[in-house]
């Protein structure tokens, strides 16, 4: 299963396991504070803003480096599919990753303040926004590291967000709606509770799917899959 | 060497050539740019502190594999076989990329610290040149150690999305333990990855003060380090890119040796300075207010310049036991050193050091009265965790831990310092209420030209008999200027909000203290490491903004502010109002009394928690606003008392101007009457009320007196409370509305 999952991404196995691995020591260190009043609020910073972003730089370099490049623009498989195939796998790791942390979290005792489907908009949102903005920075001029600064620069707005969030919203009680709220990627670490939360999920998680959407638009352009592939770090 | 140059021109023109390296630079001036839409926004100016670049730093420690990943990846593909066709020795190869990459990162450096240094120059002035003075060579220092690891690890990695990949890991797991942005965990708390040197707190008055030592081994730490990765990198690159060799051995060796040189003696200045402030527990037993100290005769010799002092002192004390005891504990600075003792007979006692205390042999257990002849000398041991806690003033509740250092009352440091009567820098029992002999005769002596006393000094000489003010001898900063009928002393580089907020003190002072009775303060001084005001006769000290914590009373003066001016008059004279009470009222008879059942204690305080802290740290001793105990093993319970603060804000208000009174006046009949926690907080923060006004009781005291006031008279009324403040010394709220009650004939009852 995982020889067929691997063969799909024949570039980038690597980085997907240094990925894996980041969030596997994410997940002693939340085994290790699950005893702590703020273990629910560790493992929301865990899912949400850690989990994302190495995962969407692996997505960033998704053709970088790509041996059979050649043949795939040579083959009649169409590169977004092939796109579309490899970001799959990437953002469907880090899906995974997610999943084991909630169910674990849920064996060791540690509560979310939402339920069901809701915990795993808490990732899955700002994996594909994330996900799908490396993808299109690095498809937009054909350079990886473009796509990784895009992320990173996303990452480091969610991080600060959480500051306007925290400015903005102090007078509203944490179960009022804050409209300021919708502009952070990050809002369940701030407002878990602001009935505006799956609002905030929704529009973050669609925009991502536009991005990625967008991307595999832009792998139709051979010229920019080429420049990735060839020189990857080249500008 | 033509080879190196060629090098290092090429990775600096390549860096340069590339969009993305620009795109960082704007987005590293993006937190300036914030700062200063914020202060546009909100009209307050933002805090005049280094630590602002911090988090330019940690983004640009952050992207620092998109800058340099391409230029160290680049060599080791295809393209790299055909440039190095003839390959150039690793060393060289390795040194060129390394300075090409640095020299091609500064602009990025130059322009945030340009960015902050405007910033803060505009809103702050002169001590903005800290942002170049201790600024730049520490982005310098970051910036070397993270190219050095990226060098390394790129080499291993092969490819920039793998090195991004575990850089973030690195950088998560070095943000997380150096307490990332968290602004209250001081720089000494993780000095060995602290490599952007994260909360590094200067001190106007003395710069980087406390923390120099320990800053500067940091930095010598941080290039052994550096020079180490690098060294690794040279190792590793010879196995990774084959086409490399070495031209002799020594090119390995020289820069291992020179890491292995920088990190030992990094190491070693660390350590020494931890040492040297290293914070010592108390002994289990310290005898709290066990001995009452009947006589002092002391004169101490102080030179500021080498942060020496030496002292001899007659002490006559009486223990306040039925038991004796055949020990006898002081305490004393661990620093100095206890160089003699006697008894009244001539016999010499045995002394023994015991963490922050000394033990002499009680050399007549039977008799009630000792008088003990005491030598001491040394060099003050000042924790660096002593400006970064809560202390004393604070007037409500606060976590008092049991690590927490002793308040600094003295300091002797590059000249600068000052000596407070409540200082361990001469050996005294340990007490809960302040260091005052029943009579007592100091004389202090120095020879530094910048030292001020409390009273007027002959010959380098100031004599001080009967009871003692809180401030003895300080030792004054450069610059001056005049307010009113007082001169304020302030170092040259002490923020500008700071100095303003002086100003308000000391015209609030001039205010003051005629009402009260006593001289108006003609010395005002900005000293550092001092959370709180001290008031002490002519002397008045203000802090100088050092440190993370000040009293919250005064904590509004220390930051920029959006408060209105007469606001903050009237905090400033609620806090003096506070400060000169805490000498009027006596000490609490009985202080270990226990003020909540058992059942009611807030387990946090409890047993367990001195057990799992060794048990052996006495919290700070005087928390007069609060009514506090220990039991033998000094578990604290905390009972928000605030009848210092109720009484010195009444004070204040009768002095503020009417707007200010009535505005006030509504707010305190709103939270009595039952408002909200959100408005009570809301409104004490706004108004730069104390904050035990949050609490309905002391709001009730206020309300009582006022509605008294306004039967007799409130310039009657402020002259009665003062008088019998002066007069009769009441205890607590309950005597002072007794004796108030009584002379005016109107009923009055807390």
């Amino acid at each position: 299963m995982i020889q067929i999952w691997m063969a799909r991404l024949p570039e980038r196995r690597k980085e997907l396991l240094a990925a894996s691995g980041l969030l596997l020591a994410a997940l002693w260190y939340f085994r290790l504070n699950t005893g702590n009043e703020s273990a629910a609020f560790t493992l929301i910073i865990i899912l949400e803003l850690l989990l994302p972003l190495p995962f969407s730089l692996v997505v960033a370099g998704i053709f970088a480096g790509d041996p059979v490049m050649e043949l795939l623009q040579a083959s009649p498989r169409p590169a977004f599919l092939a796109l579309a195939e490899r970001s799959a796998i990437v953002l469907g790791s880090g899906a995974i990753v997610g999943a084991i942390f909630l169910i674990l979290a849920r064996a060791w005792r540690v509560y979310l303040p939402m339920n069901g489907l809701h915990q795993v908009l808490i990732w899955l949102s700002p994996l594909i926004l994330l996900g799908g903005v490396a993808s299109l920075g690095s498809l937009a001029r054909g350079k990886v590291v473009d796509g990784i600064l895009a992320a990173i620069l996303l990452w480091l707005a969610s991080a600060a967000s959480r500051q306007v969030v925290g400015l903005f919203c102090q007078d509203i009680p944490v179960d009022q709606a804050c409209s300021a709220a919708l502009v952070s990627p990050a809002l369940t670490s701030v407002r878990p509770l602001d009935p505006g939360w799956l609002l905030n999920r929704l529009i973050w998680l669609l925009m991502g799917l536009f991005f990625l959407g967008f991307s595999t638009r832009l792998a139709g352009n051979e010229e920019r899959l080429v420049k990735i592939a060839s020189a990857e770090t080249s500008e | 060497m033509a080879k190196f140059r060629k090098i290092m021109r090429l990775e600096i023109s390549l860096l340069w050539r590339r969009r993305s390296f620009w795109v960082i630079q704007i987005l590293l001036l993006v937190p300036a740019a914030v700062t200063v839409a914020a202060w546009f926004v909100s009209g307050i100016r933002p805090p005049a502190e280094i630590e602002s670049l911090a988090i330019s730093r940690q983004i640009l420690l952050l992207v620092l594999p998109i800058l340099v990943g391409p230029a160290i990846t680049k060599d080791l593909g295809l393209v790299g076989e055909i440039i190095w066709s003839t390959p150039v020795e690793s060393l060289t190869h390795l040194a060129g990329l390394f300075s090409g990459l640095w020299v091609g990162l500064l602009p990025a450096v130059l322009l945030n610290i340009s960015a902050w240094f405007v910033i803060q120059f505009v809103a702050h002035g002169l001590g903005a040149i800290h942002v170049w003075l201790y600024g730049l060579p520490i982005f310098l220092l970051t910036m070397t150690v993270g190219l050095c690891l990226a060098l390394f690890l790129g080499l291993i990695m092969r490819n920039v999305v793998l090195l991004q990949i575990v850089w973030v890991a690195l950088w998560v797991f070095w943000t997380v333990n150096v307490g990332g942005l968290d602004m209250f965990t001081a720089l000494e708390k993780r000095p060995w990855i602290n490599f952007s040197f994260h909360n590094l707190k200067l001190s106007p008055s003395l710069g980087l003060g406390l923390s120099q030592n320990l800053a500067f081994g940091l930095g010598v730490w941080i290039l052994g380090f550096g020079l180490s990765v690098f060294a690794l990198a040279m190792l590793v690159s010879l196995v990774v890119d084959r086409r490399r060799g070495l031209r002799g051995w020594w090119g390995m060796i020289a820069p291992a040796l020179a890491a292995g040189i920088f990190l030992a003696g990094g190491y070693a200045t660390i350590t020494q300075a931890e040492q040297a402030h290293a914070l010592v527990p108390s002994p289990f037993d310290i005898q709290a207010d066990q001995w009452q100290v009947d006589e002092l005769s002391m004169e101490v010799r102080v030179d500021p310049r080498q942060g020496w002092l030496q002292g001899v002192a007659q002490l006559s004390i009486s223990n306040l036991n039925s038991e004796s005891d055949d020990r006898i504990v002081l305490r004393l600075n661990p620093g100095l050193e206890l160089t003699a003792a006697q008894a009244e007979s001539g016999t010499q006692l045995e002394v023994q050091r015991d963490g922050d205390s000394v033990w002499l042999t009680n050399p007549a257990p039977a008799q009630a009265t000792q008088r003990l002849e005491l030598a001491w000398q040394g060099r003050l041991q000042i924790p660096y965790t002593v400006y970064d806690q809560e202390y004393q003033y604070y007037d409500r509740p606060g976590q008092y831990y049991y690590d927490q250092p002793q308040p600094a009352r003295a300091l002797l440091l590059q000249g600068a310092g000052y000596l407070l009567r409540d200082g361990d820098w001469y050996p005294w029992p340990w007490i809960s209420g302040t260091r005052q002999a029943q009579t007592s005769r100091v004389v202090l002596r120095t020879a530094a030209e910048n030292a001020l006393a409390s009273v007027p000094m002959q010959d380098g000489q100031a004599v001080w008999t009967g009871p003692l003010p809180a401030a003895l001898l300080v030792f004054l900063p450069n610059r001056q200027q005049t307010v009113e009928h007082s001169t304020i002393y302030a170092p040259r580089m002490v923020d500008s909000t700071v100095l303003d907020h002086a100003k308000i003190f000391t015209a609030a002072a001039n205010r003051l203290f005629p009402v009260l009775g006593e001289p108006i303060p003609t010395q005002v001084v900005l000293l550092p490491y001092i959370g709180d005001v001290i008031w002490g006769g002519d002397l008045l000290i203000l802090p100088d903004g050092s440190g993370f914590f000040r009293s919250k009373g005064a904590d509004y003066f220390f930051q920029p502010t959006s408060l209105a001016e007469d606001l903050l008059e009237r905090a400033a004279l609620t806090e003096l109002a506070r400060t000169w009470l805490r000498e009027r009222v006596p000490p609490d008879p009985d202080p270990f009394q226990r003020v909540l059942p058992e059942e009611e204690w807030d387990p946090s305080f409890g047993p367990q928690m001195w057990e799992n802290q060794g048990g052996r740290w006495v919290p700070p001793v005087e928390p007069l606003d609060l009514k506090f105990i220990w039991n033998p093993r000094r578990v604290e319970i905390l009972k928000p008392s605030g009848e210092i603060s109720a009484v010195g804000y009444w004070i204040a208000m009768q002095l503020a101007g009417e707007p200010v009174y009535q505005d006030d006046l509504a707010v305190i009949a709103k939270v009595a009457n039952g408002a909200d926690k959100q408005f009570r907080f809301q409104s004490v923060y706004e108004r730069a009320m104390p904050y035990v006004l949050e609490s309905t009781a002391a709001n009730r005291l206020v309300l009582r007196l006022d509605e008294w006031a306004g039967v007799i008279g409130r310039e009657q009324a402020l002259q009665m409370v003062v008088e019998t403040l002066r007069q009769e010394r009441p205890r607590d709220a309950d005597q002072l509305f007794d004796l108030l009650s009584a002379h005016s004939g109107v009923a009055l009852k807390n």
